[in-house]
């Protein structure tokens, strides 16, 4: 595949829950449990999952935008430097996975500064990325005209131009005055806005166009990785489809790499390349769209499809109701987290945590029965590529 | 046309605006539908389309200032839940100089709608939380619900009860259990267990059920009057639907505005911390177990205990939907009621609804912009869009063969989980602001059809085929297809 | 566009902001008890302005007029309405009681305005930090607060004054220190939930350090509760003013023009408690014009609070 954008490796946030009057903590919510991902350059990478399922968490630990409990975060990372990390968190984690200890913890840490070791590497990584969230009523100052918002990032990172500085980073400017107008204006009419509507403030405009003001916002600075956090759920399905389709064009235009999280499966089918999708903090199963909607394997990912309505009233399929609510993170279930919902769940679920195995190439699935699930599947259904398999 | 396929709820040139700083917002503009007995009738459309507006409208829950029901009619049966409504208040108001005095603040007399309203329709809410009150538990929620609006009937359950548990006494007295009476005894204990929904273990000795029993029947002439009473209220309720006398109505009016006086929720409070409850409430509380259990959720005893941030999104919900269904609805209106859930408690949801609706034939309109939902419950489905009904069709029907350009656009804009090749199509534009709407056909600006016409003509609402409706110049003065 | 100058784009953006406070304006006299309140503020700020000017001499001080006509009216108070020089009678020492109101409104806003606003300024700043920053210097904050809000401050005001002698500095000094713990509290209380806000994490996200996230989005999206408290304030700091002086703890002459002062002359020593029914005016008077100046600052501050209250507005 193409350059790696984004690697995290072993990334855990666990929030603590304090409680008493002197205020300690009693316990961890485990948002995100040991999740290894990675991002290539001008993909769309979809997370998918219910609430309380640490997708949202994730986006914001891939952003640093908040400290990771443990992990390492790697921005375009070097071959060497990349395959030392591997082995070790491989080594770390080689009795399964597991609570790391705390001096294993420590070797994490200290690795997870790559991104930034002082405050100008962090600055030229804030540049690069950029985040567009689920609602458009809070995503935007309200005392703010849409001006003043959407320069808001140009003013501080400056747009990148042809050319490096002395350090080899990417050459920035900053705009000022007309040239700033202009740009700004290129950009909102791109959006589909226009000049007026930069004079107004943010409660003067429908969610759809806080939407579209939200990602001009972000793609002002010409980034190269956006996170995309639930942006079409609070809308129409027509509005919908014009920010997708929106987000599509600038993916061509600008190549740039997005993070699209959101628990809608039929929105990810038609964006995203490839999906992962978590349960509890866990990344149960990951793999390239097609692949995966085509024959999901993890009990929970079947599930998950067979649930969504799908607007047609002749449309025919064994619908599968999983029975009960998603436990609390703050107590997940003990061996594999989704035991307490599956159908297929067996003794061994309760007890032994399931590593993440390549069952067909890129397939990657978290169930101990993922083998005899695919061997059902592929009677039932087919699966024409058999040798792909990878067992 | 049999008893099932009538009418359960007409609509009717409704119209509903809002009075606000920046305008006069249309928010319905000549709304008809028909909502037929024990079917599930889908309300789609967009943000700010209108259509929980309608729902709002259909409970007269429209909050006054700023809205208003300008115009129109919605009937259930021959009662116009409008005019009906407005006029019975409107002659309690006149004997009650006190509360006349707040006759333009509906929430004053929001006692006196809630009494009609909730009795034949209920509704649920997207966010269930706000639809419940924190500071009280699971149980008492349902239980005011029951008191306010089923006490004739728990004490109808609990006085049939009672006359049972008289009969065994008298058994007793006639000398214990013999033999040959057991078969007998066997028989009115079953009768009992079933009026108490199973609340009973089942080792109870009759003596034990008949110590209860006595219990009950030393309060017996209390309830004969409560019941009296409450028959009495009751009654007003028939009257909606049936012809009573001047004398008659002023009577019950009085007791009534008797009931108005104090809130219901601190009267309830009150006797719910009584150390010997009331026993329409201990009754009321056996039903709100069984209610619970009847919408599927697992140890309803422990959740009744529980207060309402306890539970999960889905368990309220379903504890919503078990309140809506505590006055036995006629009608059921759920104004997007899984949106706020996930996918996998939203299949739950949904198979619970599709559940009562065929245990209980309730008629339900469901309110969502999910046209996967609608495809998944609904008989036929109403398209709303900036205030009109714009096509009304069986679901079926709509969903493979809709009409309105709108219909079109909304059903070619959603991403296909089974079909992902197909390309989003985009309605281009925005829902116009319904202060100053669009002349003529509201959605001529965005569609791609428009022609001169639409923008001078408001179109008529034309039957195409039986049963599927559409309001638009391209299907007017000719046949189409 | 482009050909466009950068000084129409910013009046536009200033148009744009007039035309959002017009919208605010409207709401606020949409009730007409702070429509009144305002209007009342507004003529008692002009009087401020131009009531010095009116009566001439040194701003801060009354004129003494011990006699007049030959007559000694020290202790001899002039009714109000009879003589063309005493519009509103004298008071005790000879000082006019008309005179004694218009100055007394320019010396009671000032001390009142530097008193609330230094109060607020700190609260605002000591607010911020504790909200945005939390942690151990939060909550030193906080704790610092909610010491500073259970003194009684009266009685501050007069041990400071008492300790450290009786100077205009240390009034205003020790009244600062009493008004600023409500504004940091309220502060503290916006910027916590401000901060949750998405945009805040956008900007952060954007690269936006502390310091500009605070003074950019946090600091304008949390105070407008505070310009509430300052009009509720306003009012409180010129009871506390008129107590201070009425019990006598002053630290000018006695023909310092200030509202207290002046209403505390009725009342000096020598006359004994005999004020309200031998010369009622000079009592009634001053009171009434302190009277009305807080009244209408709590109902302006009422309807501001109904005016930014986030469910007012769409």
């Amino acid at each position: 595949m193409s350059e790696i954008l984004l690697k995290g490796i072993g990334i855990r946030k666990y929030f603590p829950i304090r409680g008493g009057v002197s205020g300690r903590t009693l316990g961890y919510v485990h948002a995100v449990d040991d999740v290894n991902i990675t991002i290539y350059k001008g993909e769309t990478i979809g997370v998918v999952g219910e609430s309380g399922c640490g997708k949202t968490t994730l986006g914001r630990v891939v952003l640093d935008l908040i400290d990771p409990t443990t992990g390492a975060l790697f921005y375009k990372p070097n071959e060497s430097e990349m395959s030392q990390l591997e082995q070790l968190y491989s080594e770390l984690t080689s009795g399964g996975a597991r609570e790391l200890k705390k001096e294993e913890k420590k070797i994490l840490n200290t690795t997870k500064d790559n991104i930034y070791k002082s405050r100008r590497k962090k600055k030229d990584f804030r540049s690069r990325v950029q985040i567009v969230f689920q609602d458009p009523v809070s995503s935007l100052d309200p005392r703010m005209l849409i001006k003043d918002v959407i320069f808001e990032p140009i003013k501080i990172n400056g747009i990148p131009v042809e050319g490096e500085d002395d350090n080899g980073k990417q050459k920035r400017v900053r705009l000022r005055g007309d040239a700033a107008t202009k740009y700004i204006l290129d950009i909102v009419t791109e959006m589909g806005l226009n000049e007026d509507h930069l004079f107004r403030f943010p409660h003067e405009f429908s969610g759809g166009q806080r939407q579209r003001i939200a990602i001009a916002r972000a793609i002002a600075v010409k980034p190269e990785f956006i996170v995309l956090d639930e942006p079409t759920s609070a809308l129409d399905v027509s509005v919908q489809a014009q920010i997708l389709s929106l987000l599509k064009n600038l993916q061509q235009k600008y190549n740039v790499a997005y993070m699209f999280i959101t628990h809608n499966l039929a929105v990810i089918r038609a964006v995203s390349t490839r999906v992962i999708v978590m349960y509890l903090g866990k990344i149960v199963e990951e793999a390239l769209t097609d692949e995966l909607f085509e024959y999901p394997i993890h009990p929970y990912t079947q599930a998950l499809i067979s649930a969504i309505p799908v607007p047609d009233p002749n449309f025919k399929r064994s619908r599968i109701v999983l029975s009960g609510d998603v436990p609390s993170p703050a107590n997940p279930p003990s061996g594999c987290r989704f035991h307490t919902r599956c159908r297929f769940a067996k003794e061994i679920c309760s007890t032994e945590e399931p590593k993440l195995k390549e069952i067909r190439t890129g397939h990657v699935v978290a169930c101990h029965f993922a083998e005899d699930i695919l061997k059902t599947e592929s009677e039932r259904t087919g699966i024409k590529k058999i040798s792909e398999i990878a067992i | 046309m049999n008893k099932l396929v009538g009418e359960a709820l007409v609509v009717k040139d409704l119209k509903t605006q809002f009075f606000i700083y920046d305008g006069v917002v249309k928010a319905l503009e000549d709304v008809s539908f028909i909502l037929k007995k024990g079917e599930v009738l889908g309300i789609v459309g967009e943000t700010g389309c209108g259509k929980s507006v309608t729902a709002y409208s259909i409970m007269r829950l429209i909050p006054d200032p700023p809205g208003r029901i300008i115009s129109g009619q919605i009937k259930m049966g021959d009662y116009d839940l409008i005019k009906g409504m407005d006029q019975e208040v409107d002659i309690i108001l006149k004997k009650r100089p006190k509360i006349r005095h707040h006759n333009k603040m509906i929430k004053k007399n929001e006692y006196l709608y809630n009494k009609i309203r909730g009795r034949y329709i209920s509704m649920i809410f997207q966010e269930p939380m706000a639809a419940l009150n924190p500071v009280f538990t699971v149980e008492d929620q349902i239980v005011e619900s029951l008191y306010l609006h089923s006490k004739t009937k728990i004490l109808r359950v609990i006085k049939s009860a009672s006359e049972h548990i008289s009969d065994l006494q008298s058994f007793k007295d006639k000398g214990g259990i013999t033999s040959e009476l057991s078969g007998e005894v066997g028989v009115e204990l079953q009768k009992i267990k079933i009026q108490k929904k199973g609340f009973e273990s089942e080792g109870k000795h009759l003596e034990m059920l008949i110590d209860e029993a006595t219990k009950y029947l030393a309060k017996k002439n209390k309830y004969d009057e409560m019941l009296k009473e409450s028959i009495e209220v009751d009654s007003l309720e028939d009257s909606l639907f049936g012809n009573i006398g001047e004398e008659e109505r002023a009577r019950i009016l009085k007791v009534l505005s008797k009931e108005a006086k104090k809130s219901h929720l601190t009267r309830l409070t009150k006797r719910l911390k009584k150390r010997n409850p009331d026993p329409v409430i201990s009754e009321a509380r056996r039903e709100a177990f069984g209610l619970l259990e009847s919408v599927n959720i697992p140890n309803a005893f422990q959740i009744l205990k529980n207060y309402p941030h306890e539970l999960s999104g889905g368990m309220l919900q379903r504890v919503v939907i078990a309140i809506a269904l505590s006055n036995d609805p006629q009608i059921l209106i759920a104004d997007e009621p899984t949106t706020a859930l996930d996918v996998t408690i939203q299949a739950q949801i949904l198979e619970l609804l599709r559940d009562l609706r065929k245990n209980r034939g309730t008629s339900i309109i469901l309110i969502t912009h999910d046209l996967g939902v609608i495809a998944e419950m609904c008989d036929r489905v109403a398209v709303m869009y900036a205030g009109n009904v714009v096509e009304t069709a069986p679901a079926i029907e709509l969903f493979h063969n809709p009409k309105h350009p709108y219909t079109i656009g909304l059903l070619q804009s959603i991403p296909r989980i089974d079909d992902p090749t197909k390309k989003l199509n985009i309605i281009r534009g925005t829902v116009p602001n319904l202060i100053k709407p669009p002349t003529g056909c509201r959605f001529n600006p965005r569609c791609q059809f428009a022609f001169d016409k639409c923008t001078v003509e408001i179109p008529p609402t034309i039957e195409t085929s039986e049963g599927h409706t559409v309001a638009c110049h391209l299907f007017s003065g000719k046949e189409v297809r | 566009m482009t050909t466009e100058s950068a000084g129409s784009e910013f009046s536009r953006a200033l148009k744009k902001r007039l035309e959002s406070s017009k919208r605010s304006f409207y709401f606020l006299t949409r009730s007409p008890l702070a429509t009144i309140g305002l209007a009342v503020v507004i003529f008692y700020v002009i009087l401020a302005i131009i009531g010095p000017k009116l009566v001439g001499g040194n701003p801060s001080v009354m004129t003494a007029y011990p006699i007049y006509h030959g007559q000694p009216i020290i202790f001899n108070p002039l009714p109000p309405f009879e003589y063309a020089k005493f519009p509103l009678g004298t008071t005790i020492g000879g000082y006019s009681i008309y005179e004694g109101v218009l100055k007394g409104a320019r010396v009671d806003l000032e001390l009142a305005s530097i008193i609330v606003f230094s109060g607020a300024l700190i609260g605002t700043v000591l607010g911020s930090v504790a909200g945005y920053k939390g942690g151990a210097i939060g909550e030193a904050i906080m704790r610092g607060t909610d010491i500073f809000l259970s003194l009684p401050y009266i009685v501050l005001a007069v041990a400071f004054l008492t300790v450290f002698g009786r100077y205009e500095s240390v009034m205003i000094e020790s009244l600062i220190l009493i008004w600023w713990p409500t504004y940091t509290r309220i502060v503290r209380g916006q910027v916590l939930s401000v901060r949750e806000q998405k945009y805040v994490e956008a900007s952060v996200a954007a690269g936006s350090s502390s310091l500009r996230t605070v003074i950019k989005h946090i600091i304008p999206n949390s105070i407008y509760p505070i310009f509430v408290q300052i009009s509720l304030d306003f009012g409180n700091v010129i009871l506390t003013l008129a107590s201070l002086f009425y019990l006598g703890f002053t630290f000018a002459g006695p023909g310092f023009a200030e509202w207290g002062n002046l209403l505390s002359r009725a009342t000096s020593a020598g006359t004994g408690g005999a004020a309200l029914e031998s010369y009622p005016w000079a009592v009634t008077i001053p009171g009434l014009v302190i009277l009305i100046f807080v009244l209408a600052l709590n109902l302006f501050g009422d309807g501001l609070r109904d005016v930014l209250d986030p469910r007012m507005r769409r």
